[in-house]
């Protein structure tokens, strides 16, 4: 008989918590094998009470750490959240914010656990755990996660979570999001589930090594003490309020409001989808071969395919599938598991379950098939996630317009919504305009147009997938940041997916470069030559920001002297830019990621943001609305005419609709429509013929090369559907 | 301060300083130990009262002394008794504001409607007076409008009410 003693028992306490509430899942299908919720019969108002507690004490703890914050991501744009978590790691009560993070954090504190963490390096009152390594539990390295665990007297009953993204991770790329970051290695600073404080601080040490491998470590140092700050203020309020109403009552209805979670999603998807097998597919084009700064390894063009299958079971639950979509690459747009589920649980927060209890019951309710070595879960912990964001939010606005066909399947046509498309990041780095060294990811593409909604158009200038709370941030705060000021910020024309609806428009801004002998800029995030992302029901798709402006040599002063019109925007003449017209010196024009030469004093550069994609028949939009969209520059004249085929008349700054001959037009494009158009079955014997020939241009067949290589389910149904034969491959 | 009819020998100063760790982008107002900061013990005392309330504000935690410390701002708030408005009893004269309190007419939209306005000034009307709208009573610091139906009337201590019609 082996004794165990009551030393060498506790270490693994937690982890058979962990297990025994995994295995009381799966055997009774109740979240910790919780099927009565029973505080909140008893007692409605008191269980009501904690969690409106709860949620206000994680609410107001993120506003206290972004006055904390030296970064403008954090204190501006609010790319921050803070999460109250079961001792086994399941999310209760999360604040507004990065919502994404809810579950890539349940999974870092899962992580610790499960790899024996109680025992070495220990868990005690006053630790402090940092993660931001995506194959533990993050999205992508600047997303940077603090835990610290609540002891209630001897027991651990629980563990506060923080996540602020970081605008600068010392990569090989400056910024956050590493753009050229191949592998792991070139990704920056990681820190992989450490102990990183005792006793309520950060260790120096740690402070140490964030200060000799950072380009900017007061972004970070700063973030990191505004996280544990609000984890431990988090942390005292709960356990004030476990005194007031005992211990017991807290597991026990913290633990009903997470199965409560998992009921509300399941009654949600019931009330609003039809079960059923749903369909979609995304690409995703990255133009990089030949840049400067590729390394041998990734110096090729990519193309994904991202085929997407929603399967909607009769209780509720949804299963998504990404087989056949492609292996992941060395690039930095790779995704983790944990990535994936930060994409799926902001989506269902802001699609679903905005109005319920959002916590780790959401996640319960769903999962998900992320085949092994595709870019969804790459077999190899060494791949770079520096950009998942990339891949991540084409596929789950992929999700978001599957979600919406069952919504309008219902008749829920108010739910309707486009979903989201990825806006660029801009990150930079170099000399400062203070003269030291700099490095900052400028986070204004917070703030970039939404899809269309089914009864209205899309937000503009106003969302962001990754942050429900989007927000482009002052331009005097990141003027302080970086050595450019603005020019201009202003609404980019056509840049919301046309439609019925159009999608929410986007903005360009326009940059001096100002007080540096060097500023490098690396953008990312942003398809090219294909559309990340689609319409609805007959509305285009959003259109997608290819081409990044820079000028040299422009002799500004000498513009301001001779009194110039300077760019102040890309303009709207489709043939040209401002920047091109009115600029004397070079202009460089760069497709996708702007990897290029540095800027210098005196450079001009100009980046777009995405705006959504649209819902309905273009043709079949309002006209008044189409002149006040003129009127207020979201649309230009000739796409007034040519897209939406309303004819205006203009005088004297007024617009208005010449409604006899829009009618005309409108009756005119329906029949050239009709003229244009082949039967289906005709269509796909042409086309039939380019895919049997394999007339396909190198990266679409490579695409489809690695997509069958990746899942033989895949290749089976793409040689039935064009009837090849069965051992045909690129 | 005097000339609003305070005595001088009254007011209060009190100095303080806007201070941040280098790099931060929110300032936290500090009451500076002194006047002049004419020596380094004087600095390090502000510095040392910044570090205190920062932390009180924040929890311990979030202190980056290694960072060093900005001084965005440097004020004064000055304190004294506010003096107590004296209100005088006067006798209620007619129903009618006199002339010189009468500006003309305007039009008002209102209501989604445009009427035509009386206009009046506020400093000029007498205790008794009263308006019926739509009437707008102009004064330097606001403006008070009166819809049709609505009245305004003042009292024997220059009080004006208001009375919504019916």
């Amino acid at each position: 008989m082996v004794v165990v003693s009551k030393a060498e028992s506790e270490p693994t306490a937690l982890k058979d918590r962990l297990l025994e509430s995994e295995r009381s899942f799966r055997e009774s299908g109740y979240y910790d094998g919780i099927s009565d919720l029973r505080s909140r019969k008893s007692d409605p108002l008191k269980y009501e009470s904690l969690h409106t507690k709860l949620r206000s004490v994680v609410v107001s703890a993120r506003e206290m750490a972004r006055r904390i914050s030296a970064s403008p991501g954090v204190r501006e744009v609010g790319e921050m959240v803070v999460a109250l978590y079961t001792p086994e790691g399941d999310a209760i009560s999360l604040s507004t914010g990065i919502m994404v993070h809810v579950h890539t954090a349940s999974r870092f504190i899962k992580w610790m656990i499960r790899n024996g963490y109680e025992a070495s390096p220990g868990i005690r009152p006053g630790d402090v755990f940092a993660n931001n390594d995506a194959f533990i539990g993050t999205v992508q390295v600047p997303d940077v996660i603090d835990v610290v665990p609540i002891f209630h007297e001897e027991e651990l009953v629980g563990w506060v979570g923080a996540v602020c993204h970081e605008l600068e991770v010392g990569g090989v790329t400056l910024g956050g999001d590493v753009a050229l970051a191949q592998e792991r290695f070139a990704e920056g600073l990681f820190v992989c589930a450490e102990k990183v404080g005792e006793n309520d601080e950060l260790r120096r040490d740690y402070q140490i090594r964030c200060e000799r491998n950072l380009r900017m470590p007061i972004y970070w140092i700063l973030d990191e003490k505004a996280k544990v700050s609000a984890c431990i203020e988090v942390r005292e309020q709960v356990k004030a309020l476990i005194d007031q109403i005992g211990l017991d009552y807290y597991k026990r209805a913290t633990k009903e409001f997470i199965e409560e979670g998992r009921r509300a999603q399941l009654a949600r998807v019931r009330q609003l989808m039809v079960p059923g097998r749903y369909r979609g597919h995304t690409f995703y084009g990255h133009v990089v071969e030949g840049k400067q700064g590729v390394l041998p390894m990734g110096n090729r063009n990519f193309l994904y395919a991202i085929p997407f299958e929603l399967q909607v079971s009769g209780d509720g639950r949804p299963h998504l599938d990404f087989d056949g979509t492609g292996s992941w690459g060395y690039h930095s747009m790779n995704c983790t598991p944990a990535g994936m589920d930060g994409g799926l649980f902001v989506t269902l927060t802001q699609h679903m379950n905005f109005d319920g209890k959002v916590n780790d019951g959401v996640w319960l309710a769903t999962d998900m098939n992320l085949p092994e070595g595709t870019w969804t879960n790459p077999d190899h912990h060494t791949a770079a996630t520096a950009t998942s964001w990339a891949l991540l939010l084409p596929a789950f606005g992929c999700f978001q317009r599957l979600l919406s066909r069952g919504f309008l399947a219902r008749g829920y046509k108010e739910e309707v919504f486009v979903g989201q498309v990825n806006s660029p990041m801009i990150e930079m780095g170099g000399q400062s305009q203070y003269g030291g060294i700099f490095g900052m990811a400028l986070f204004e593409c917070a703030a970039a147009g939404s899809g269309a909604l089914g009864i209205k158009d899309g937000l503009d200038t106003a969302y962001v997938g990754w942050n429900p709370e989007s927000d482009m941030g002052n331009i005097e705060i990141w003027e302080l940041g970086m050595p450019m000021v603005y020019l201009g910020r202003s609404i980019t024309p056509n840049s919301g997916g046309y439609g019925r609806f159009r999608g929410g428009n986007s903005f360009t801004s326009l940059w001096l470069v100002h007080r540096t002998p060097q500023l490098i800029i690396a953008t990312s995030e942003h398809s090219s030559r294909v559309f990340d992302n689609a319409g609805m029901c007959g509305g285009y798709p959003a259109p997608t920001v290819q081409l990044h402006y820079a000028a040299h040599d422009v002799q500004l002063e000498e513009m301001i002297d001779q009194r110039k019109p300077l760019p102040h925007s890309l303009g709207i003449d489709p043939t040209i830019t401002d920047m091109e017209s009115l600029v004397m010196g070079r202009v460089r024009e760069v497709e996708g990621p702007y990897l290029a030469e540095p800027l210098e004093e005196g450079d001009l550069f100009a980046h777009s943001y995405n705006g959504g994609g649209g819902y309905g028949d273009p043709i079949e939009r309002d006209p008044a609305s189409v002149a006040r969209d003129v009127e207020n520059g979201y649309v230009t004249p000739d796409t007034a005419e040519s897209v939406y085929a309303t004819l205006l008349n203009h005088e004297e700054g007024v617009w208005s609709v010449d409604a006899e001959a829009t009618g005309e037009r409108r009756e005119a494009i329906r029949k050239a429509r009709l003229g244009k158009a082949v039967p289906v079955r005709r269509w796909l014997e042409h086309e039939r013929e380019r895919v049997a020939r394999k007339n396909l241009v190198d990266e679409v067949r490579e695409m489809y090369r690695d997509s069958m290589r990746m899942s033989p389910r895949f290749a089976d149904e793409f040689r039935e559907f064009w009837n090849l034969a069965e051992d045909f491959e690129f | 301060m005097s000339a609003e009819g305070h005595d001088l020998r009254e007011v209060k100063l009190y100095p303080f300083a806007m201070m941040r760790y280098t790099g931060q982008l929110e300032d936290v107002e500090v009451p500076a130990p002194t006047f002049r900061l004419e020596s380094d013990e004087g600095l390090d005392r502000l510095v040392a009262e910044f570090d205190r309330i920062y932390e009180a504000i924040n929890r311990s935690v979030s202190h980056y002394r290694e960072a060093g410390h900005t001084i965005t701002e440097l004020g004064m708030i000055a304190r004294v008794e506010k003096v107590k408005p004296k209100l005088t009893r006067r006798s209620l004269e007619g129903e009618i504001p006199p002339e010189e309190a009468r500006k003309g007419k305007r039009k008002m939209y209102y209501g989604r409607a445009w009427v035509e306005a009386e206009l009046w000034e506020m400093d000029s009307l007498r205790p008794g007076n009263r308006i019926s709208g739509p009437a707008i009573v102009e004064h330097p610091a606001t403006t008070l409008v009166i819809p049709a139906g609505d009245l305004v009337w003042v009292d024997e201590w220059t009080i004006l009410h208001y009375e919504h019609g019916s």
